[in-house]
């Protein structure tokens, strides 16, 4: 089982013209963190989604604005530009833009000159849900519904989000979102040590039983996956993962701690961003909790200061520590599931060989992932409308739960996998 | 790479043998469990691919994959059989 090379490049190319990068800009797109851009006026951020340089920015009334980085003058960074009254004037000849990608200001050309009136740079929309600044690249006249994924439209007191670089195509690090067997190995001395993944009645089930069957189903959004592990004589321990195209996942549960998720969204075809979410849907996030992600716990990390990148990375072998390794601390020798997660993603190269690969039965949600975009990516090449666009296809949680051995778990787990404002998730 | 898509003795050079069935229709038990155990000690992964049209009650067939399978994916409709057939060749 393996890619063919043309189901390789479509799937791992995501500029603008793609099959995939055309069925990305259909969604909206986590963008960068609200924190980024925290008052008006406050410092232009470059931001490179999908292969396409952009600079986002924050105008004197508030207004958030996402232009083509370099000024269609002479091709000047507006990096570089200077924030004045309700736009960006660029550094080099003093044209300036507003939010909306307007030419308003033109001091190299004759007062009298209306050529401003007919330069517009490419804009997109920027919106603020919870802690995210999102944007739509696509077509302006097929703009979606704002997403309603649940950790999005939750108080930002429920909820806790970050973000890393990653170096690495998307899709690596999609497949390791859906992947649930690597749990028993890449994290399995740390599920009890992690303070968001201890004490939990799912992590005696995960380790006393490595090889879960999986099956995967179908869902209005994307796939549910379920990871089913002996639990006793009458019931399997289900885990129960939701992906929701094009990029989102949810991990199922662990006992009361906080539900995590990730969106994975390509920078570029080598690069990605790793958002990582924590939320309640009942409880806002207590002092301690916030504390601990913020120290880089559970699916979070540290940052090197200034950045949204790992200290722990590819030029310092991830601090591996062989004694950890040896002594049973971390399986692999990395420190933190987050970067465990990344240390292997990132040394199968920047973008991972599938036409060689080896793939087992443990790979059957990411074999149906594939099939899932593929298919979207050929429908809206046809004219076709993206899957999971619909807000009601996103009203999805994960969950980990136990089930008589004769239920399929899509209708047994029917409930628990629905949003229901103001009740917990279902887990062990 | 070759894919077995039908219960037969002739699994040399196979990777992987996805049982196909209908959440509708019956499965022969004793068939599919023979030959999966066959395959399994061949070094043959097992599969199976069951169409269910979403309401997702119990039914034989999904018990006998759960029990002859390693993996299992579940589809609404025959027409996504293909693009799984597509993706174990």
């Amino acid at each position: 089982m393996a890619l063919t090379r043309e189901q390789q490049t479509t799937l791992v190319s995501t500029n603008a013209g793609t099959p995939m990068g055309e069925l990305f800009r259909r969604y909206w797109i986590p963008a960068l963190l609200a924190e980024e851009l925290p008052r008006p006026d406050s410092d232009p951020v470059r931001v490179r989604l999908m292969g396409e340089d952009l600079i986002a920015f924050r105008d004197s009334e508030g207004r958030y604005g996402l232009l083509a980085e370099f000024c269609p003058h002479r091709g000047v960074s507006l990096f570089f530009a200077r924030h004045e009254e309700c736009g960006l004037r660029c550094s080099y000849h003093g044209w300036k833009f507003d939010v909306t990608g307007a030419c308003i200001d033109m001091p190299s050309e004759p007062e009298e000159s209306a050529f401003k009136n007919k330069v517009k740079t490419t804009a997109y929309p920027l919106v603020q849900r919870g802690d995210i600044l999102w944007t739509y690249m696509g077509p302006e006249e097929l703009v979606p519904a704002l997403p309603e994924i649940e950790w999005s439209v939750l108080p930002t007191a429920n909820v806790f989000v970050s973000k890393r670089l990653q170096e690495t195509n998307y899709l690596q690090a999609l497949e390791g979102g859906i992947d649930s067997s690597h749990v028993s190995f890449t994290h399995k001395f740390n599920l009890d040590d992690d303070p968001l993944h201890s004490g939990s009645q799912g992590n005696v089930y995960l380790k006393r039983d490595g090889r879960p069957k999986f099956e995967v189903v179908e869902s209005d959004g994307g796939l549910l996956i379920g990871a089913r592990r002996n639990a006793d004589e009458e019931n399997y321990y289900w885990r129960i993962t939701q992906y929701t195209m094009p990029w989102y996942t949810i991990i199922p549960p662990f006992g009361d701690h906080l539900i995590g998720a990730h969106a994975w969204v390509p920078i570029d075809d080598e690069n990605c961003w790793a958002w990582s979410i924590n939320y309640h849907p009942v409880h806002e996030l207590t002092a301690d909790q916030r504390a601990d992600m913020l120290a880089g716990v559970g699916i979070h990390v540290a940052y090197k200061p200034g950045t949204y990148r790992p200290i722990a990375d590819r030029d310092n072998d991830y601090l591996i520590d062989r004694d950890a390794q040896r002594a049973k601390k971390t399986f692999s020798g990395v420190k933190g599931i987050a970067m465990q997660d990344a240390s292997l993603q990132e040394s199968m190269g920047r973008i991972q060989d599938r036409t060689r690969e080896r793939l087992g039965t443990s790979d059957s949600a990411i074999i149906m992932a594939r099939q899932r975009l593929l298919a979207a990516a050929k429908d809206v090449a046809s004219g076709g409308t993206p899957p999971g666009l619909e807000p009601e296809s996103q009203h999805v949680r994960s969950a980990a739960l136990l089930l008589k051995k004769d239920v399929p778990f899509q209708s047994g787990a029917h409930d628990a996998l629905q949003i229901r404002p103001k009740t917990g998730f279902v887990s062990l | 790479m070759q894919t077995l898509t039908a219960p037969t003795d002739s699994l040399e050079e196979i990777d992987v043998v996805l049982f196909l069935a209908d959440a509708a229709e019956g499965l022969d038990r004793e068939r599919t469990l023979l030959v999966a155990g066959r395959a399994r000690m061949r070094g043959i992964l097992v599969a199976g691919a069951l169409v269910d049209d979403g309401v997702g009650e119990p039914s034989d067939a999904l018990a006998i994959l759960r029990e002859a399978t390693d993996m299992l994916m579940i589809v609404r409709d025959r027409a996504s059989i293909d693009s799984i057939v597509q993706a174990l060749r």
